[in-house]
């Protein structure tokens, strides 16, 4: 881990209508790290997801990105940066077909086909198909393979493993950790798949009712799985004690 | 034969403005997700200000300045269209941005309030007569088919097409393209590849403009340069852009030109002998009915599959709470309506009868679009109909009052069934546009008939009496009668007001209301708990009919004949605007918007006492109904009441002694759900 983290998020809360749904989150991610960021249904995941790429307001926080205070900045504005926000719609166009998706280039930047079929061979012969025509895991592929392409320096990822079978998750998420080693850029990572996140991942946090209730290594984290187990079922208290002694 | 086809050849004209404006409708409705009729209105100004220019003047809102002498052609031309352009964005800008998270309808109805705006300009400057509009293109004749075709028809749809083809490429091909066609898409998706939706739309917006005001500029000599001509051509370029499902261009633009075809085949049969005839004249207007009749079609067709917008915010609707305390204010008011008659000098009298009625018109809306959702642009199509039978009904066959305005009324109720009935299948906006084909057709086909309707002078319409009293404006009356309109007459008008908003209040109340409401916020939802949406918007659809018949029969008596200019389009679009500047979902709006309509006591404070005449009016609701709309459109009736702490609770203190009863506690509870 780097002294300066890539990301870093302070006291973040956010919600809808008035209403926070996430509190007082503090996270950071750090160059070539990767951290799974983990919990319950409703746990406000893909809510922390979307404030920290400003698709959604902060009601209280910052965030900073690469050592500059984004959280007042446009979405576009922080797309363009490079901070990549790879949400559950997966960040691709039904009507585009896969090779528009990387003519339609990143903020004015076209995006190199070939890095992306190098990542995944079985996208080129689909080059011209619309994207709406792919199946569920090649959409996966093409919207993660856009995301690698536009080269970011964080990447924030919701749900890769979104209606896919654990086999082809499998294959998926060594990419982002590749990705992650080799440009020294740093991946959030939302998953249900714990296991496979944990595996991959260097750090695991897990959010529940809004709250951060674990922040461990992911080491620590596969070994005891006790420990995700009970800050799942919301036995809160205990965990959140340990995590705020952590931080 | 031969002259079929030279009729199509000069058709191509006409044609090739509607399929630029369909052009633009495409372009607008993919770059921002708004149907914009002000398209037509935008091809109007380029046509204007190119005049403008070539008369040496710069045309702007109020201002005609002197440019020292005409520009020359090609100069003025570029100027005019950059003009239009400009036009184009600060449209994006100041309309359609802000509303971007509105419904569609929303962004519909401001494109009206845009329309009317611009209109209003132009009327200021130019008044409602036409303008000869210069040549722009080659007028060569060409010598085809044993006649004579001038060479810039086909220029003309040679630019078109060239246009659309042009247009389909970038959108294939170039960045601008693919990110327009993303954003379209799904916007919170294209906001994280790092594109400006914003921006998109304002390019966008941009391009429809430029190409709505060439085309208006080249077609205007050959049509007509006047307000309303260019302006409701949009009708027909709605139609091709339908066709088109608002996506692909050259489509917009082949039936676009077809459209202007088929108003060339219509005026060849015109001059056929096989061709109706109406008092020994062709009969005229048939083609708007085409063009609506093309229009349902390419609803049912089309209407399913046309691309929404993936906006990520679920619109906000306007609250329409149910009223609270009715009794009181409405002795109130009545009150005050029975003093002025008494004692009010002819002017005011009159302003307050047109006051009246213009509320009852208002009510009409306010069932349609404030609880259901939908929005007619055909209310005083309606209107015309039932003050046409009225009129018919007498001089044909000698049927009066009562039974000519029932039967006026019911007639003004079976038609709005008759359009509601597409509204089963096809929702909102595209309605919307179908009432908007439908009031120019009943205006054109039937109005303008010399025959059926009231072309040339107007129908006339014999005061109503009872028991050998005059009710009408002409009749006599005890008190304040020495000049027209009777006081009785705006009794007549006051009662029928008093037992509209009965009505509308009673439906707001009632379990049918209820069911509007859920419709209105969500008509699968609706479905789903087991609520007939058909039935629900049937309803509203007569309903609203039969109350703005009433408004078309009192309007006859009012001016003792019907007259097709006084049941145009261009009146609904004004009633539209005061009806959401009073606020569309409440009877205390409409009746605000009585005040306010064209006419109505403030219109008339404003013209004769404060010298500002009604177009002055107009431009202003234009401008004031894009401002309610963007303001969620909740209208001068559901703004927060200005803080006259002392004055209010000095009003309220009798109705806060009163126990709540239990219609009170049930008002209530429903007024949370309208504010759902
Ligand atoms: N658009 C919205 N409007 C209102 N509330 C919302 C909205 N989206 C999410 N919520 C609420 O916010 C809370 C957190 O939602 P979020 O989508 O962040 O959860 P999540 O952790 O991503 O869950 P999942 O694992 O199911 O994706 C939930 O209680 C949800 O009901
Ligand atoms: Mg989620």
């Amino acid at each position: 881990m780097t002294a300066q983290p890539l990301l870093q998020v302070d006291a973040l809360a956010a919600g809808y209508f008035g209403m926070p749904v996430v509190r007082g989150l503090s996270l950071t991610v750090g160059a070539g790290e990767v951290v799974a960021l983990l919990g319950p249904n409703g746990a406000g995941k893909s809510t922390t997801l979307r404030a920290i790429s400003r698709l959604q307001p902060a009601m209280a926080g910052t965030i900073r990105f690469r050592d500059e205070d984004i959280t007042s900045l446009k979405p576009q504005a922080v797309a363009r940066k490079g901070l990549v926000h790879m949400s559950d719609r997966r960040g691709i166009f039904h009507g585009l077909s896969v090779e528009e998706h990387f003519r339609l280039g990143d903020g004015g930047k076209s995006l190199d086909l070939g890095t992306a079929f190098a990542y995944f061979p079985a996208l080129e012969p689909l080059r011209h198909r619309r994207a709406g025509l792919l199946s569920g895991g090649e959409q996966q592929m093409l919207g993660l393979a856009r995301a690698l392409a536009r080269r970011p320096s964080v990447l924030i990822v919701d749900e890769l493993s979104l209606g896919l079978a654990p086999v082809i998750v499998e294959q998926l998420l060594p990419v982002v950790r590749r990705y992650a080693t080799d440009s020294q850029a740093g991946v959030l990572l939302v998953e249900q798949h714990i296991h496979l996140a944990l595996e991959i991942g260097d750090r695991g946090l897990v959010l529940s009712h809004g709250d951060l209730v674990l922040e461990e290594s992911a080491e620590a984290m596969r070994a005891d799985r006790q420990l995700i187990m009970s800050s799942y079922l919301g036995e809160g208290p205990q965990s959140g004690k340990r995590s705020a002694a952590a931080g | 034969m031969e002259q079929l086809l030279l009729f199509v050849l000069l058709g191509l004209g006409p044609g090739a403005l509607i399929a630029g404006i369909a052009l633009g409708l495409v372009l607008t409705y993919r770059g921002s997700g708004a149907i914009n009729v002000s398209a037509g209105a935008m091809a109007m100004f380029g046509a204007y200000f190119y005049y403008g220019l070539r008369e040496g003047h710069l045309l702007l809102p109020l201002l005609y300045p002197d440019i020292g002498g005409p520009l020359p052609l090609p100069v003025a031309f570029v100027v005019a269209v950059a003009a239009t352009g400009a036009l184009g964005l600060l449209i994006d800008f100041a309309v359609f941005r802000p509303l971007r998270r509105q419904s569609p309808l929303a962004k519909l109805v401001a494109g009206v309030g845009v329309l009317m705006t611009i209109q209003a300009v132009i009327v200021l400057r130019f008044g409602g007569q036409g303008q000869s509009a210069s040549d722009v293109l080659d007028t060569t004749a060409l010598h085809v088919l044993g006649g004579t075709v001038p060479v810039n028809r086909l220029e003309l749809v040679g630019i078109v097409l060239l246009a659309a083809v042009l247009l389909a490429a970038v959108y294939r091909r170039s960045r601008f393209g693919l990110a327009t066609r993303a954003a379209q898409e799904n916007e919170a998706e294209a906001l994280l590849t790092g594109l400006s939706p914003q921006k998109l739309s304002m390019a966008n917006s941009f391009l429809a403009a430029t190409v709505c005001g060439a085309l208006g500029i080249l077609v205007a000599p050959m049509t007509q340069l006047d307000p309303n001509t260019l302006t409701i051509a949009v009708v027909p370029a709605l139609g091709a852009a339908l066709i088109a499902r608002f996506t692909s261009f050259p489509i917009a633009a082949l039936a676009g030109i077809g459209m202007g075809v088929l108003r060339a085949v219509t005026t060849y049969c015109q001059t056929q002998p096989w061709f109706p005839t109406a008092d020994g004249t062709a009969v005229v207007g048939l083609t708007d009915v085409v063009y609506f009749l093309v229009i349902v079609a390419a609803l049912i067709w089309r209407g399913k599959s046309l691309p929404v917008r993936g906006a990520y915010v679920e619109p906000r609707l306007p609250p329409a709470p149910a009223p609270k305390r009715v009794v009181r204010p409405a002795v109130v008011l009545t009150g005050l309506c029975v003093l002025a008659l008494l004692t009010f000098p002819y002017d005011m009298r009159q302003a307050l009868t047109n006051t009246m009625i213009g509320a009852i018109a208002c009510l009409s809306l306010v069932v349609l679009t404030g609880f259901v959702g939908q929005m007619s642009l055909a209310q005083y199509a309606f209107a015309g109909v039932a003050g046409l039978t009225v009129s018919k009904l007498a001089i044909n066959a000698g049927i009066g009052f009562p039974f000519g305005p029932v039967l006026g009324v019911l007639a003004a109720t079976a038609l709005g069934v008759l359009i509601g009935i597409p509204a089963l299948r096809v929702r909102g906006v595209q309605l919307a546009v179908l009432t908007m084909a439908a009031a120019v057709a009943v205006q054109a086909f039937g109005f303008n008939n010399p025959s059926w309707g009231a072309g040339g002078n107007g129908s006339p319409v014999a005061a109503p009496t009872l028991f050998g009293v005059n009710l009408g404006p002409t009749g006599s009356f005890p008190i304040n009668d020495a000049d027209q309109p009777s006081p009785l007459f705006g009794f007549v008008c006051l009662i029928l007001l008093l037992a509209v908003v009965s009505l509308v209040v009673g439906v707001r109340r009632s379990s049918l209301g209820k069911r509007m409401l859920a419709v209105r916020s969500n008509e699968r939802a609706a479905a789903a708990v087991g609520i007939s949406t058909r039935t629900v918007k049937l309803t509203a659809f007569a309903l609203s009919a039969f109350i703005v018949g009433i408004a078309g029969v009192l309007y006859a008596y009012n001016f003792g004949s019907v007259d097709p200019s006084r049941f145009d389009i261009v009146n609904t679009f004004a009633l539209i605007a005061f009806a959401y500047i009073g606020g569309i979902t409440t009877v205390k709006g409409a009746l605000i918007a009585g005040f306010m309509v064209t006419e109505g006591i403030a219109s008339h404070i404003l013209d004769s006492y404060l010298g500002l005449p009604t177009n002055y009016q107009l431009l202003i609701a234009g401008v004031l109904l894009v401002v309610t709309l963007i303001m969620n459109g909740s209208g001068i009736a559901l703004q927060p009441p200005p803080k006259f702490t002392f004055v209010r609770r000095l009003l309220r203190r009798s109705d806060d002694d009163a126990p709540a009863t239990a219609t009170t506690a049930a008002a209530m509870s429903m007024a949370k759900v309208g504010g759902k």
